[in-house]
């Protein structure tokens, strides 16, 4: 890292990368070689306009490495993950907050973590929570249909890129099958088969048409989920909380299922 | 029978049974086998009662030898019935994991026969499943009251979890209302289950390669409002099964009428759903904060204030142990602050190791503080923002939710200082009520 003792001017300047994790520690490297905190941080994708004058941070892998390593060193392994989960969480103004969080934290160690009451920390850590929540969520909720050859496909919609984060887990579970989760907010998808796994981005991923027997089952799951129901507790509302609207697309069990009236 | 059909019928008949969760069981994948059970649960979905859908719930058969007076599936009523075969029960587990609908099964049966046969069915099914598709997801087994204990041995290690449901909170209402039953038929497997449990604890740490008994440990489940038993003699049982049998969970099932006994509540009767809402209330007390049954009830109070969740009304009897200062009470003493739960007793104190809390501080932690402001100090300090009226203190302790239900009127008969309960009280009105009671 560049001499981390050096105090750091805001400067009237918007820096762009290209929306990578790499790319962001890109973005922190630069703040340190130029002594100077940028007013934002945006990735290109979402740069619309700025009255600021703008600098487009090339991704670098080499500064990237660099900042890597400084933060496990100086703030820790936990800080470093932390960092990366609240990369993949979305969340507004996060690059800024991840930059502060580490000029923070090379400054005054490993204590940073635990100073929630710090504004840019609270939000970092809550953000870790939120993406770890949605996650979860999607452990349940993932849907696998079966085709004829025995893959299995799911298509989800997350708010957040929680990919990285359920891979192990379905991994796990399916060590012997061959799946694809595609995520169609942000574009890219899991695959796996037979022991290797890959994260690729893909534009436009529709699944193939589904066999009758797997209709059936999808129904004899609706009809399950369906019966299970005790009517004399019907809790609408305890449900929508438990189970947002924005996961019902997806769910075998909900297709059909009309507008609940609360 | 079409395999669709029998699972209507067979969900249909389990789904009283709330002894549902899927936590405990922390595994991972061999390598040739399909499936993991992870530690915290998951729930892959909810169902219009709001309830967690983890497990696929069924019963073997609902073709019940006995006759249970509180049961749908007692031999006397006139249901269609259905049973499944051990390989087509195995084929459906495997098709809704695969598809993630599923953490795995829970199996439980009535009667077939005799309880010897009706586990021997059971096991032909986790056999299957575990040796034959090499499933290594979650199972949770019901253990039949009655049958050998051999079988029982049997079930436990192919299951994560075991379960004997005690049912009727007490001897008296069993043998009443349950006459093929008894306590002690039902004490006994728990007392065996308990006890393999441990042994084979004993043995994992001797020998690596011991098959697991039941290692998620075992739960079970009453009925509450069937029968006369009051709050406080239910929770010192449960207190006793987590103490005693060692338990891992206890569940609580409001009692929905199915049949017309005199012995049981009018057909009419409504669930008693705040009476269960209260009785996990307090059993997470037991458990988690470090409550004892005596602290929450007694014999003098049996039943719970319908008002006041049983922190909260714990607080209201031992008000000289407030304010706690947060930057320096132990965790005991924080985990008692109303509105204060596990998570944000964790995060206080993680975060007072850093630097001196303020309410601030408090309220960018997430600590939400409603209601433990009235009972706290920061640096010697209340919540500048707080007065206190007692307006304000009855607001703090009464939850919104609470104060609709009661609004509702929904079944408090049973607690007396309501018996007569004004038109539509305000809140200054419960706060009488509770002073009162003091
Ligand atoms: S044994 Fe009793 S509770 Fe169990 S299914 Fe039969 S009738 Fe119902």
């Amino acid at each position: 890292m560049p001499d981390r003792t050096a105090v750091a001017d805001a400067a009237d300047v918007v820096y762009i990368y290209d929306g990578s994790f790499e790319g962001l520690l890109s973005c922190v490297f630069e703040s340190y070689a130029r002594k100077e905190i940028p007013s934002d941080i945006v990735p290109e994708e979402q740069y619309e306009l700025s009255l600021y004058p703008t600098r487009f941070i090339e991704t670098n892998h080499l500064h990237f490495e660099r900042v890597k390593k400084g933060v496990a060193d100086k703030i820790g392994k936990d800080a470093l993950t932390a960092i990366w989960k609240g990369y993949l969480c979305s969340w507004e103004g996060k690059e800024i907050a991840i930059l502060h969080f580490i000029r923070m934290g090379m400054r005054d160690g490993r204590r940073v973590i635990y100073d929630l009451a710090n504004d840019y920390v609270g939000r970092l850590m809550k953000s870790n929570t939120t993406l770890w929540n949605e996650a979860h969520h999607y452990m349940g909720f993932v849907r696998f249909s079966v085709y004829e050859n025995n893959a299995m496909v799911s298509v989800i919609e997350p708010k957040h890129k929680i990919l990285p984060i359920i891979k192990d887990h379905f991994i796990d579970r399916y060590k012997n099958e061959s799946f694809l989760i595609y995520d169609k907010t942000h574009r890219y998808a899991l695959i796996y088969s037979k022991g290797r796994n890959i994260i690729i981005p893909a534009d436009d991923y529709s699944p193939p048409q589904m066999s009758g027997e797997e209709q059936k089952l999808h129904d004899m799951w609706k009809l399950f989920y369906e019966t299970i129901e005790i009517k004399e507790r019907r809790n609408e509302r305890c449900r929508m909380t438990m189970m947002p609207k924005r996961f019902w697309s997806q769910l075998h069990e909900m297709s059909g299922n009309k507008e609940a009236n609360i | 029978m079409e395999t669709s059909q029998k699972l209507q019928i067979l969900a249909d008949a389990a789904k009283y049974d709330v002894a549902c969760t899927s936590s405990g069981a922390d595994r991972s994948s061999d390598g040739f086998s399909m499936g993991n059970a992870m530690a915290s649960g998951i729930c892959h979905s909810f169902s219009g009662d709001g309830r967690c859908i983890s497990l696929l719930k069924v019963l073997m058969s609902n073709a019940c030898a006995y006759d249970c007076a509180y049961c749908l599936n007692r031999r006397s009523n006139d249901v269609p019935r259905a049973t499944f075969t051990p390989r087509e029960l195995a084929d459906l587990t495997m098709n809704f994991y695969r598809r993630n609908y599923i953490e795995g099964l829970f199996l439980s049966s009535g009667i077939i026969k005799n309880p010897d046969y009706t586990c021997e069915r059971m096991i032909e099914t986790l056999k299957i499943l575990r040796e034959e598709y090499r499933f290594g997801g979650y199972i949770h087994a019901k253990a039949i009251p009655g049958a050998d204990s051999l079988l029982l041995q049997r079930i436990g290690y192919l299951a994560d979890r075991m379960s004997v449901n005690i049912e009727l909170p007490s001897q008296k209402s069993l043998v009443t209302l349950a006459p093929d039953k008894s306590k002690s038929s039902i004490l006994k497997p728990m007392g065996f289950i308990r006890d393999s449990i441990s042994q084979n604890k004993n043995e994992l740490v001797r020998y690596k390669s011991t098959p697991k008994f039941a290692s998620a440990g075992q739960s079970t489940q009453m009925i509450i409002g069937a029968t006369p038993e009051t709050d406080y003699s239910i929770l010192k049982l449960s207190e006793a099964l987590y103490g005693k049998y060692s338990l891992k969970r206890v569940f609580y099932s409001a009692y929905i009428p199915v049949s017309e006994n005199p012995l049981l509540p009018a057909l009419t009767t409504e669930p008693p759903l705040l009476r269960e809402h209260r009785l996990y209330q307090a059993d997470w007390l037991l458990r988690f904060y470090g409550f004892s049954a005596d602290e929450i009830l007694s014999e003098q109070t049996p039943d719970f204030n319908p008002l006041l969740d049983p922190k909260c009304n714990w607080v209201v009897n031992n008000m000289h142990r407030f304010p706690v200062e947060i930057n320096s009470a132990p965790k005991e003493e924080l985990l008692r602050v109303p509105g204060i739960g596990v998570k944000s007793v964790f995060k206080i104190l993680q975060a007072r190791r850093s630097c001196k809390l303020s309410f601030e501080s408090l309220k960018k932690l997430g600590v939400v503080l409603k209601r433990a402001r009235f009972f706290i100090t920061c640096g010697g300090e209340f919540d500048p923002a707080v007065s206190f009226s007692p307006q304000e203190a009855a607001n703090a302790l009464i939850s919104n939710s609470d104060m609709k239900k009661f609004r509702q009127k929904e079944q408090y008969e049973q607690i007396d200082f309501l018996s007569q309960p004004p038109a539509l009280p305000q809140r200054e009105d419960y706060f009488k009520c509770l002073t009162g009671q003091l």
